[in-house]
């Protein structure tokens, strides 16, 4: 196991080094730069040019920025807050990020196993319309959509919640944009459960465990479910990367100075450094949290273990 | 392993290969000899500028902005002998008229001969949602004379790459206005300016009539020379073609009063009154606090909050002493002796005075704001707007001026925040830190800045040792003013109706939809909406 772990996390590392150097080349493809202002003359563009080491060529700027990332610096931004240490920018926006998107994946993961528990348990019967219902409905209504109802309906009509972000009340006004973000993956959850658990319902360990009789709560816990949540966690993956990394419409909506918001500015404005730097923490989450997943089936399914120690 | 060796290397490769930065520029000039060069052709320009139905693309826009009747908007520049808007003088010069443009259009198909003409339109879509409608709303007019247009929609920093690069047709751009002269727009359009005229308008005379108003020492010959360069421009050689003046949209709370819109200067914030603590909406966050390394709005409405010079703006856009307490002037009007006043001082974050305003920090500021390594976009405004030959601290408090010759905006143009005092040492000692926080700057205007939460919100409370806070307090100025960033519009509207905010601005559908509401306010911004035609675009 341990050297298992060892090797993917050696090429997480190389596959990290890559994306940086494909992020770096991106940039220096996409059109404009962040000086293109119809305020700044040519001279003076190429005064900023050189004055954020803009003109050196760009295999000399990736070490460089490679080298000073070892360090922890990423550089400045050039446009949305200029001269701003980029690290310190990324660092005081993913902590609202990562609040909002743990607290949806919590609710997204609870919801949607107990929907999708209910639907399998339940096939067939009006509780499995129901809760099909609710996911089709989960999966088809944009976030800003469910975002503005509750906005209106909760935060303004009743007045329970704040209806935007609130730097002094934080728990309380993340509420709402943590529910309205957790409306697709409760969805997405809830429909995958639904329908392994029938697949692994169907099957026929589970009739022998039924033929030994097994007490049903018994054998859902300890033979259903565990066999169900292995798929699961394999899409929950990526839900939870792209919760945690914010969502741009969700953060524009409820004010939050989050990390999606920060990307997209950053992406309009060709502010290189925080681009790369958004995208670079985006990939970052992503390994660990695939390497994070691949872990953790060896302790759900030991087969996948011992297979994996085999080879 | 050997995989992703194999994928480095061939991406160094790549790396090698593609090498330098992507500096552009100059106009493409390399195109064969033989090829149709349409915009030279005065009569497709002169069929642009008569398709345009200008009144109906602004009242389209339903957000207060107006049909351009010249390249200079309404309210930039007064007459400074008669005090008349400079359109009072210079009159409509552009007009709308079907039936001339499709002659034009004909005439112009037959020279060129060609069946048709088709126009790549290129603009904004991250500039606003009013440039998006406008652009579409030019194209049917331009359609409606027999065009065949095709909407370029790009980002800004691409399409402004582009017309720096020459790589486009016509583009609906715009120009917001440094200072309140119609120089801030006249120079654009010279011949020698490659940085703004993308579109590479080249005329003799229009370049010799500003050349000459520009050199004039007789403030009514350099007026009418602007007025007719203006009329050479627009309605002679349909050089470049307006459409429209920006209006804006919004929603300020009927009790509080007191904030000063100005079309051709900064926003002055300073004289709310009406609540003690007021939250303000801006939709976009603080860029720099540097004031000498800003360039947009929301930076400078936030530094005139804290930050004062020489003088500054009141409501009509006249300008009264601030941080001076009396001037002289020379008699031919070339010498400015300022004296700071000597209560004007530097005071922290906690409200503690750190040092005084002296005349040494007026020359520190203009030598930094000119020098090449702070690269700043505004270095210009010393010499080409107010004119400044040298400056020097003649005592502690004194602060001299020479200009090259009478500046009849001078003393206006000195409330602009980049020539504003700065503290050197505070400056050095902070470094690369200078202006990134509430704890890195110091304040010698009316507020403090309490704190800046990038992308969420920024607060200012009184600075009690400026020197007219007992003014402000017993005008009933608001003890706190919070800018939060909001960028959605109907949330934003709810956090209106429930209290919690003061000001909404408004966009899109959101105009229409609460243009009687009570507040509503439609205001007249600077900002100039013209079609840049680049003439030497080869097809």
């Amino acid at each position: 196991m341990k050297k298992y772990i060892l090797k993917r996390v050696l090429i997480s590392l190389a596959t990290l080094f890559v994306i940086l150097l494909v992020l770096f080349i991106l940039m220096d493809l996409m059109p404009g730069t962040p000086f293109n202002d119809e305020k700044l003359t040519e001279a003076q563009k190429a005064l900023l040019y050189a004055k954020y080491g803009l003109d050196k060529p760009l295999i000399t700027r990736f070490f460089l920025y490679a080298k000073n990332m070892l360090k922890g610096d990423l550089g400045v931004s050039y446009a949305i807050n200029k001269n701003f240490a980029v690290s310190e920018m990324v660092k005081d926006r993913l902590g609202i990020s990562l609040a909002v998107g743990g607290m949806a994946m919590l609710i997204g993961t609870i919801l949607g196993l107990i929907l999708g528990i209910l639907a399998a348990l339940n096939h067939n019967s009006w509780i499995d319309n129901l809760c099909s219902a609710i996911s089709v409905i989960g999966v088809s209504i944009p976030s800003y959509v469910c975002a503005l109802l509750l906005c209106y309906f909760i935060a303004y009509k009743l007045g329970w919640l704040p209806i935007l972000y609130n730097v002094e009340q934080p728990f309380v006004s993340l509420i709402l944009p943590a529910i309205a973000l957790s409306v697709s993956p409760t969805a997405n959850i809830a429909r995958f459960t639904r329908s392994e658990m029938i697949d692994v319902l169907n099957s026929d360990y589970i009739l022998l465990v039924q033929s030994k009789g097994v007490k049903n709560w018994k054998m859902i816990f300890s033979h259903v479910l565990r066999n169900t949540l292995i798929p699961v966690i394999t899409v929950m993956g990526p839900i939870l990367v792209n919760l945690l990394t914010g969502s741009s419409v969700i953060e524009k909506i409820f004010g939050i100075p989050g990390i999606g918001r920060l990307m997209i500015t950053a992406i309009q404005e060709n502010d290189y450094n925080v681009t790369i730097a958004c995208a670079f923490v985006y990939s970052v989450m992503y390994i660990v949290v695939m390497l994070f997943v691949d872990i953790l089936y060896g302790v759900i399914d030991p087969r996948i273990r011992i297979a994996k120690e085999d080879k | 392993m050997k995989k992703i060796l194999a994928v480095l290397l061939t991406l160094l490769i790549l790396v090698g290969c593609s090498g330098g930065g992507n500096n552009g520029g100059g106009n493409t000039d390399n195109a064969p000899a033989d090829d149709v060069i349409i915009y030279q052709n005065e009569n497709v320009r002169k069929a642009i500028a008569y398709a345009i139905d200008r009144e109906a693309v602004a009242k389209s826009l339903n957000d207060g902005s107006v049909a351009a009747e010249g390249i200079i908007p309404f309210k930039l520049a007064s007459n400074p002998v008669t005090g008349a808007d400079f359109r009072d003088d210079a009159g409509k010069i552009v007009s709308y008229d079907v039936d001339q443009a499709k002659q034009f259009y004909a005439t112009a198909c037959e020279e060129l001969g060609k069946k048709e003409l088709s126009i790549d339109l290129l603009y904004g879509t991250n500039e606003g949602d009013s440039v998006i409608k406008a652009a579409e709303q030019i194209a049917y007019y331009l359609e409606e004379v027999g065009f065949k247009v095709n909407l370029v929609s790009k980002q800004k920093k691409e399409r402004l790459q582009m017309m720096t690069d020459g790589d486009y047709e016509v583009c609906l751009t715009r120009w917001g206005p440094d200072y309140a002269d119609p120089q801030t727009y006249m120079d654009l359009f010279v011949s020698t300016n490659t940085s703004n005229n993308s579109g590479r308008y080249n005329s003799a005379t229009y370049d010799q009539l500003v050349a000459d108003a520009e050199a004039s020492l007789d403030m009514t010959e350099r007026w009418n020379k602007f007025i007719e360069a203006e009329k050479q421009l627009v309605a002679v050689d349909f050089g470049d073609i307006p459409v429209f003046q920006a209006g804006g949209a919004m929603i300020i709370r009927p009790t509080i009063s007191g904030i000063e819109f100005h079309s051709a200067a900064v926003d002055n914030y300073r004289h709310i009154v009406g609540k003690d603590n007021v939250t303000l909406v801006t939709n976009t966050d603080i860029i720099y606090l540097d004031n000498q390394v800003a360039t947009d709005g929301t930076s400078f409405i936030a530094q005139t909050m804290f930050l004062s010079g020489l003088t500054e703006l009141d409501a009509d856009g006249n300008w009264k002493l601030d941080l001076a307490d009396s001037y002289e002037v020379s008699d031919d009007g070339t010498v400015y002796t300022f004296k700071i006043r000597d209560d004007a001082n530097w005071v922290d974050k906690s409200g503690n005075v750190v040092a005084p305003v002296t005349a040494q920090d007026f020359v520190d500021s203009w030598d930094r704001l000119v020098s090449e390594d702070l690269a700043s976009e505004y270095a210009w405004w010393i010499s080409d707007v107010l004119l400044a030959d040298s400056w020097e601290a003649v005592d502690e408090k004194t602060f001299k001026v020479t200009l090259s010759k009478p500046n009849g905006i001078f003393m206006g143009c000195l409330a602009f925040p980049s020539c504003f005092p700065i503290n050197k040492a505070f400056i050095d000692e902070k470094g690369d830190q200078y202006a990134t926080s509430a704890d890195t700057v110091l304040s010698c205007g009316p507020y403090i800045l309490d704190s800046w939460t990038p992308g969420y919100s920024y607060e200012f409370v009184p600075n009690n040792n400026y020197y007219f806070r007992s003014d402000y307090d017993a005008a009933g100025t608001a003890k706190k003013v919070v800018f939060r960033v909001l960028e959605d519009t109907q949330t934003a509207l709810m956090e209106y109706e429930a209290g919690n905010i003061d000001t909404v601005i408004l966009s899109g559908e959101q105009v229409d939809a609460n243009k009687n509401a009570e507040g509503f306010v439609n205001r007249l911004q600077g900002y100039l909406f013209y079609l840049s035609i680049n003439i030497n675009h080869y097809e």
